[in-house]
């Protein structure tokens, strides 16, 4: 009775030892596992992290190509304004002289009409006839 | 084509005589009917005019002075051509 009594109490210590040898394993398999899992969730923070910060780089460098683009052609559009305020101003400033040259001429031509008389107007008409070397202009 | 010597030489005289007419003709435009006097003066003083046949017209629009014509060219010494340069003047200023 002694023997199988033994090979009782033997089996069922190496069965516990066996047990004992698992639970040591799987605690160590968990304790791995959580250590992964650990460095894998601070991996991804960190990558995440990183995307963020390049998306607000990128965002950052987009609003201010936007906003240099929204410069330059406020710039365009002001520079295009002054050039046409100027051109119209030279315009009006050639229209005002044009005015002035031909109301000056119709006075002038008109007072003349009156003023000359018949001996007059032969008088100034020989005057230009005998000087005639000065200022000949061919047209 | 032969062609009949005297036609030919009486051909090429008035074509001679043509020819010799236009380049002389002159126009003078005036306020009023010139002198012959003024006519002379003009032919003394504008060396183109020397050789050439003066046909004086009267134009009442000018005030005073004259325009002389010949072929494209023109020479304005009437005081309508002076106020128009005079007008161009203040246009360019």
């Amino acid at each position: 009775m002694a023997k199988p009594f033994l090979n009782f109490i033997q089996k069922e210590k190496k069965n516990e030892e066996e047990r004992r040898k698992a639970l040591e394993e799987i605690t160590s398999h968990q304790a791995k596992l959580e250590q992964e899992e650990k460095e894998f969730k601070a991996k991804m923070k960190k990558g995440v992290e990183e995307e963020i910060k390049a998306a607000k780089a990128q965002g950052v460098k987009v609003r201010e190509d936007i906003v240099a683009q929204a410069h330059k052609e406020a710039e365009g559009i002001v520079a295009q304004a002054r050039k046409q305020i100027e051109d119209e101003r030279a315009s009006m400033y050639r229209d005002a002289k044009t005015k002035i040259g031909n109301l000056s001429v119709t006075i002038v031509d008109k007072a003349l009409k009156d003023y000359l008389t018949e001996d007059a107007q032969k008088r100034i008409t020989q005057h230009i006839v005998q000087n005639l070397t000065k200022d000949v202009q061919y047209e | 084509m032969k062609l009949n010597p005297q036609l030919k030489s009486e051909l090429k005289e008035y074509i001679t005589k043509r020819l010799h007419d236009q380049t002389t003709y002159v126009e003078v435009v005036s306020p009023y009917q010139l002198s012959q006097s003024e006519l002379d003066d003009l032919k003394k003083n504008i060396p183109v005019l020397h050789q050439a046949r003066l046909e004086n017209t009267v134009d009442g629009n000018i005030l005073a002075g004259v325009i002389i014509k010949f072929g494209s060219k023109m020479i304005d010494l009437s005081i309508n051509g002076e106020l128009g340069r005079v007008k161009q003047k203040i246009i360019n200023i």
